[in-house]
Formats: structure tokens, sequence, C-alpha cells
């Protein structure tokens, strides 16, 4: 199996150390993604969605302890050395930030922004140059001449992040993670920027790890979802079943929490607060918020088990959702 | 001159000057430095057993230590740990004097304008920004050219030079303070304008006040010092740590460093204190950051 | 653009023409007559004074005085020094080179130093940080005329490394010769450069785009000059404009340490003496270079951070 996915995350663990969390930030967390596949990767801000991702770019807090391993088309990236890390980081895997206006350096032209990750992955200044408009189009910027000539502030946040998209696919990445791509633009631009993103993933053949926290959302573009809480994953199972049937505790009360068009039902919030990163709890990290909680979960920490086609961290799943 | 140029000028004055030692240790000892040195310059008849400018041409450049000479004797001499002694006070009073005065007229400027605003503040800004066009240094020497050499001349060419930085400050802080509720409070209670200024607004904005004035005292002692090491300020035999430092430098080119490394001595750890203390009143006192 | 460098500049020739009125007149605010003080001395004959009188226009209205002495400053001709009998244009051409050379001097130095020391700190925080502070703090305290003595102390007394006093003949010695002047200007001065560069560089390291710029495997060389420094220039353009502007003030105090035969050694035997046409005439360079490096910084500010174009106007 190894080797054969764009990218593979086997018992990550990131630990800040005593002082600074009261717990690890990420305990265990396995994930894959194939080649070509689009994968969400959903759960509450906190939740250790943005250090799972930037970890796969080895961009870690200052610090931290790390173990276990993160694959990069078989490689790993956090024994890589520097010149393989490069190599991965501008060739390979791409990374779209939340907040394209702090992204981008301010202070230089959008030409620049693009020419430099392009010279990165390998190619000659001129021709990087020359690329940059083509690369505009692509994502469906109508001057570009223009644009390449402008700065960050004289552009809206939806036209920026459409430009990390371009730089982003520019070297042709076989894996793309999108942390949140839409969550810092208007909500009229969401959509579109969204679509320009999986049109052009699907032309360059990329996998992506497509994380947010809107669940609908991952459900339309993703294969295959990863539910995270507190540092763990608590659930894995195809969109459409997740959907259908979903197994934990902490999904189920997502999916109610979520209004939705044509539908006339309570809409519930899920009780209690996430956990922060200075608070321990022994077993689940859920209990303390989850009405299905017995006296087990509070003591027993849930390992990740396989229910039918999904994989579920819960103590109590087959009584959570009977299928 | 353009809002950011002088913005910047004022703001050499409220930086911090000590980014990293602002911890209550180094605190401590600063202020302990500056009690020992005021004390000791307060009762330096006391302490001293020769007078600083009794000369005796056969103990010239005593090494520190012999026959009663706690640092020396210069080239003429004279007993260095008197000069020492008795040059604190002729080498801190003038900057406390500067800082006093400049910050008094400073600080009334600032505040009128703050607060009032509108032509007051429009002219006298424009006063204030042409001001910082002329270096401290600068005033100090165009006032000794004038007036002759001494202490009177470049003591009043600094306080010209430091009033407008002062002035800035204090005008920035009350427009922000201005702007806060409980001025508005005052207000509805029925208290006067001036009052409100100056009874209410000038407590709350003194703490920042009070820690630039401390920076500003370190500058206007290094000023001062530098114009008597250049002969245009105290003049010898007169003890002082920047007429000590030039007077030693002749005794430097013969090889004997000692004359000239007390009085900087001196000179630094006095600005070192001070500055210590200013970044402390600076952090604690004020609380919020000035804009 | 264009309009916004038209208004500084105007704003530059505006203050420069305030500040040659404020020069020029602050010889009448001394109490007595103007001739017995340009006489130097109470002992003078009355002809002596008259020929005073006459030779600086002394009883014509003050307006004509002053805008005599511009016509003629405009022209380069600064008037005559009493303690000299030179013209003072002449002393002064004599002396820029040495002045020229040591400001340029000192401030590439500082610049250099500032800057490294300023990106030193930012991008290895803790131990080494907390050393580069105190460096800092200790340079800042540091004033120059002690920084010229403990040099001489060390380099030309003690090792003998260096000379002592004079300015030496031909470019190399000269350089050579300006070494340690320049080391006590910047020993003193960079730390002003430095804190604002380490403050302004801690600042940029943090910001989100050099996380992205990491991310994209752009080289850290580039990461660093592209995306830390770059961005981080502005303060550190404003205070390095103030503090070079400051070095031809500055440089009086090491060039007379230093027994160099400079503008700035001019500049303390002429207020000494009493020298006022020579002290008029330094007066007005040294406020002339304050104003023009503060422009130069101001007009620049719009290419270091073209954000700042669209909203920044003279004030």
């Amino acid at each position: 199996m190894t080797g054969t996915e764009a990218l593979r995350i086997e018992s990550l663990s990131v630990d800040l150390g005593r002082g600074r969390s009261g717990r690890p930030i990420l305990s265990d967390v396995s994930m894959y993604v194939r080649p070509g596949e689009t994968v969400g990767f959903v759960g509450e801000s906190g939740s250790g969605k943005s250090v799972t991702t930037r970890t796969v770019l080895a961009m870690l807090p200052a610090k931290a302890s790390v173990s276990g391993r993160v694959l990069v088309d078989g490689v790993d990236v956090l024994s890589a050395d520097r010149r393989r890390l490069r190599s991965i980081r501008s060739g390979q895997v791409a990374m779209i930030f939340q907040d394209p206006r702090a992204g981008i350096n301010p202070v230089r032209r959008i030409r620049e922004y693009l020419a430099e990750g392009l010279v990165a992955s390998g190619g000659r200044r001129a021709d990087a140059l020359a690329r940059c408009s083509a690369l505009l189009e692509s994502v469906g910027i109508r001057d570009p001449a223009k644009v390449l000539e402008q700065f960050p502030h004289q552009l809206s946040g939806g036209m920026l992040q459409r430009i990390m998209i371009a730089g982003a696919l520019a070297s042709e990445p076989a894996l793309l993670l999108a942390d949140e791509p839409t969550t810092a633009l208007d909500v009229t631009t969401q959509a579109e920027v969204v679509s320009i993103l999986e049109r052009r993933r699907a032309d360059a053949g990329a996998a992506m790890l497509f994380v947010t926290h809107d669940l609908d959302l991952a459900a339309a573009i993703c294969e295959r979802i990863y539910v995270m809480y507190a540092g763990r994953i608590v659930e894995h199972q195809s969109a459409a079943d997740l959907f259908a049937n979903p197994r934990h505790p902490y999904t189920r009360a997502l999916l109610a929490s979520t209004p939705r068009l044509g539908e006339s039902r309570r809409i519930e919030a899920i009780p209690g607060r996430p956990l922060s990163l200075s608070e321990t709890v022994a077993g689940c990290g859920f209990a303390p918020r989850c009405a299905f909680a017995g006296d087990l979960c509070t003591r027993e920490v849930p390992a990740l088990r396989r229910i039918g086609g999904a994989e579920v961290a819960c103590l109590r799943a087959e009584e959570v959702a009977p299928s | 001159m353009s809002a950011a140029s002088t913005t910047a000028a004022a703001s050499r004055f409220r930086l911090r000057a000590i980014p990293g030692l602002a911890g209550p240790a180094p605190v401590i000892v600063s202020v302990t430095i500056l009690a020992v040195v005021v004390i000791a310059a307060a009762i330096a008849p006391l302490i001293t057993t020769f007078t600083p400018d009794q000369v005796d041409l056969a103990a010239t450049l005593r090494p520190p230590g012999t026959a009663g000479h706690l640092l020396g004797t210069d080239s003429t001499g004279r007993d260095i740990f008197s000069r020492v002694i008795f040059g604190a006070r002729v080498s801190l009073v003038p900057p406390l004097l500067v800082t006093a005065l400049a910050s008094a007229i400073g600080i009334t400027l600032g505040v009128v304008c703050g607060w009032f605003g509108g032509m007051v503040d429009a002219g006298l800004s424009r006063v204030v920004d042409f001001l910082f066009a002329f270096p401290g240094l600068l005033v100090a020497m165009l006032a000794v050219a004038l007036f002759g050499r001494g202490l009177t001349a470049p003591t009043v060419g600094l306080i010209v030079a430091f009033t407008p930085y002062v002035a800035r400050l204090a005008r920035n802080l009350v427009i922000q303070e201005k702007s806060r509720p409980y001025v508005e409070a005052y207000r509805q209670q029925g208290f006067g304008n001036h009052t409100i200024a100056f009874a209410k607004v000038l407590p709350n904005i003194a703490p920042t006040l009070l820690a630039q004035c401390a920076l500003g005292f370190g500058y206007a002692l290094v000023d001062l010092a530098a114009l008597s090491y250049l002969g245009l300020g105290v003049q010898p035999p007169t003890a002082d740590w920047g007429v000590m430092v030039a007077e030693g430098q002749d005794a430097l080119v013969q090889g004997v460093a000692f004359p000239v490394l007390f009085p900087c001595i001196a000179v630094l750890l006095v600005v070192v204190a001070v500055n210590i203390v200013g970044d402390y009143l600076g952090d604690k006192l004020s609380g919020r950051v000035a804009a | 653009m264009l309009l916004f460098a038209g208004k500084r500049l105007a704003s530059l020739v505006l203050t420069m023409f305030v500040s040659s009125i404020v020069i020029f007149g602050s010889l009448y605010l001394v109490p007595g007559d103007p001739a017995v003080y340009l006489a130097g001395s109470d002992k003078v004959t009355p002809e002596q004074l008259d020929a005073l009188r006459a030779e600086y226009n002394l009883d014509d209205p003050f307006l004509t005085r002053y805008v005599d002495w511009l016509g003629g400053v405009l022209h380069g001709n600064f008037g005559q020094s009493l303690q000299y009998k030179e013209s003072v244009g002449h002393l002064l051409a004599g002396r820029i080179p040495t002045s020229g050379l040591l400001v340029a001097y000192a401030g590439v130095l500082i610049l250099v130093v500032g800057l490294t020391m300023g990106l030193i700190g930012a991008l290895n925080r803790g131990a080494i940080d907390r050393a580069v502070l105190v460096i800092i703090s200790a340079t800042i305290a540091m004033p120059v005329f002690v920084s010229a003595v403990l040099l001489l102390t060390v380099f030309s007394v003690e090792l003998g490394w260096f000379p002592a006093t004079g300015g030496g003949a031909g470019l190399l010695d000269r350089l050579w010769h300006l070494t340690l002047p320049a080391i006590a200007l910047a020993l003193s001065l960079s730390g002003a450069v430095a804190r604002v560069a380490r403050a302004s560089f801690v600042d940029s390291v943090d910001r989100d785009h050099v996380a992205v710029a990491r991310s994209r495997g752009i080289p850290e060389r580039h990461v660093v000059r592209r995306h830390v420094v770059r961005n981080a220039l502005g303060p550190v353009a404003t205070m390095a404009g103030l503090v070079i502007a400051g070095l031809i003030v500055t440089t009086t105090i090491v060039e007379t340490a230093f027994g160099l035969n400079g503008i700035g050694s001019l500049l303390q035997r002429s207020v000494a003496q009493q020298d006022f046409p020579v002290v008029q005439a330094i007066s007005l360079v040294v406020v002339a270079a304050f104003l023009v490096c503060n422009t130069i910084v101001d007009l620049l500010y719009p290419i270091i951070d073209p954000r700042v174009a669209s909203w920044r106007r003279p004030a």
C-alpha cells in the first residue's frame, strides 16, 4: 500500500510540552489520501486540523515534539533533509491558506508572488515571468496583465484567493492542501472560489486534502471525510455514508447543529464548548458534551475501530447509530 | 516636515531605550546606583579627603589605591575620586534642570494644544515640527556661540531643543485621553474645561510623561557632558565628568588610561541606570501604549 | 505620486527658508551691540566697530541684511570668518571631504551593524536574542565621547593598531585614519538602528506571508531577504534617516577627540571663539542635511511600502 498514496499519515502525535499545553495537540492521527482523490477534513477551530495539515509540509510549532510518520509519495517529511523538504514543498505538495490577504506579501507585486513560486519549483526566471499571465487566466482572472502589476491591497479577497490557487497549482503538485480556503472570504465569492479550486484541481489531477469546518461543503466536493475532535480522528467514512449514517455522537451533533434549507426541524447547538489546549481529560475528549456518554467513556480513550464501512472512535457507537 | 518624519522624530524619545533589561532585578540595582550617586554628590565634602581642585604636582598620575587616592590622581595631582564625586553635582544638576523646565513648558504647551485643538494646535504644532530639524547638540552649540561658554547657554539651548519632544508626546496623549468616557462623565458633572484638562486628565498621562522625562534626562546628561568635553560647557578647572574626560585625554596619549576611565564609567553607570528605570516606569506605570 | 513629491520638496524649501531666518536672526538675541559681539571683545576702538558695522552692513534694516546674506549664501558666499580672516566658503570646502567621508563611512557601519544585529536577534529568539538586546542597550547608553575615548585607549594607546590623531593623506590612508572615529560613531549610534530593526524584523518574521513563502519551498535566504527584511524596511529607513542626519553634528565630538580637521572640529573651534559667520554657515549645513535626509526617506517611503502611497500626504 505504502508508496501508492499521495499522502499517508501514520500515528502522528504532536506535543507542545509541559507548561504550554495540558494535552498533546495531536494524538495518534492516521489518515491517507489516494492520488487524484479529494478528502475532507472536518472539525471545529482548535481541533488540530491546521496543525495536521501544516505537519504535511513539516511546518511545526516551535519546540514541538513529534512522533509518527508523514509520508508524501512514500517519503517521510518529518525525517527529510532540507533539500528534500524544499523540493517537496516547492513541487510535490502545495498549500492554500485560509487568509490570502495575510498570506501574500503586501509589499510585492502579484507577478513577483507567482514568479517566485515558479522559480522555486525549478523554473527559469524569464520563463516564470512569461507563464504568470496564463496562470491568472486559468483561475478566471480577466485582465491578467493589469493584475500582475498590482499589489495585494489593490485586490479583493476573492481575487487574492484565486491568485493563491493559481500559484499553488502552478508547480503541478500531486497533493494540494486546502486549509479553510474560503473561510476568510465574502459569502458571495465563496462558491465561486470553491468551484475554481475544484475545477483546477481536477484539471491538474492532483489529490486534495480539504480542511473545513463546514460539513456540507466537505460533502459536496469530497469522496471521503475525516472528522477530528480535540486532536484525534473520531470518525472516517465516505461522504455519502457520513451524511446518511453518522456514527460518532460528535458528527451527529455537528450535522444537527447545521441549519438546512427546506427542513423544518430544530437546530440543536452542541452543549458545552470544545476542549481548550490546557484541559486534560481522562477518557473520551467529547464525553463532557456527549448525550450518550456513560461511565466508561470518562475513563477509557476509545480507539478508532471499524464498523461496517466506517471507522469510529466511540465506545458506544453501536448504540448511537444502530445500522 | 511630513507627518511620518516628525512622529518618527518624536518617537525617538518615546521608544524604550533598554529593550531587554526591564525586569525587577536590574531596576533595583539601577535605583540603588542612582541613590548612591545622588547621596554621594550631596554629602561630597564628608566622604572625600581632598578638595576636587587641590593640585599636587608632586603626586601626578598616581595609580588607583595609592596614598589615600582611591581612584588615583590626574596629571596635575588632583584626587580623581573627589573630582568624580564633586563632578556628579555639576554633571547631574544641569540635566535635571533641563528635564524639569523642558517638561514643564512642553507639558503645558502639549496639554493646551491637545485639549483645545484648532488654530492654537495647528500653529504650535507647526513650530514644534520646525524645531525637530534642529538637533539638541546644534542648538546648544548655537547658544554657546551667542552667549559664550559655560553652563548657562547650553542648558538654555537644550531646554529649547527638548521642549518640542515633550510637547508632542503630551499633545498626543491628551488627544488620546480626550476621547475616553470618563472625560465626558466629568463634563456631565459640571467640571470646567481647565479643571478636567489639568486636574483630571494630566494625572492619568503623567506616568508615561514621567518615563519619558527619565529618558530625556539621560539625553541631557550625555549632551551636556559632550559639550563640556568639547570645552564649550563647564570650564576647567571645575570638576565635571565631561571636563575630566577631556583633561584625561592628555594623560591617555602618554599611555595612562585611568584618569579618563573613571569619569567615563560614571557617565555610563548613570545613563544605563536612568534608561533602565525610565523603561520600567514606561512599562509598569503607564499600563497602556501611547499613540 | 508626482504631487506627493512636489509637496514634500516645497515643504523642504519652506522649512529651509524659515530655518535660515532663525539662524541668521539668532545673532540679534544677544543683548547689546552686535558689532561688539562680532569683534569678540569689549576692548575695541570705535573705529574698529565702525569698520565692522560697515563690513556687515549692521546699520541697514534687518530685512535688508537678511536678504543680502541669503543672496550671498545662495551664491556660495557665506561671509568672512572672524577667526581665520578667510572666506567661510573656502574654510568649509577644505574640510568637507574629511567630514563627508567620515559621515559616509560611519553611516555604512551603522546601517550594516544595526541591521545585522537586528536580524540576528529577530531570527534567533532565545539566548542569542537576549544577548543582542543587552548589546543594543549598552550601545544606546554609550555617549559618543565615551566610545571615542575608550577606542583611543584600547586601539591607539594600548595596542597601537590605529593612529590617534590626524586625517591622513590619500584615500586609503584617510580611511585608515577615519576607521576608529567611524567605529566610535557606530558604537554609540548603531544601537538605535538595531533596536528599531530588531522590533521591525520580529514583527515581520511572525507574519503569515513568511510562513506561506516557506511552505512554497522558497529558499530560506530569499525568504529572509524578500519577505522578512524587505517588509521591515519602513521603520528602519525612518530611524536610519534620523541617525545619519544627526551624524553631521555628532562628528563634532569625534573629530575633536581624534584631532581630525573637518566641519565638526571647525564648528567646535568656531563656537569656542564665537566666530559667528562660520557657526551660522555650519548650522545651515546641518539643518539642510537633516531636512534633506528626512525628505529622501519620505520620498522613498511609498516605494518601501506601496500601501502607504495612496493615503499618505505631507502635513
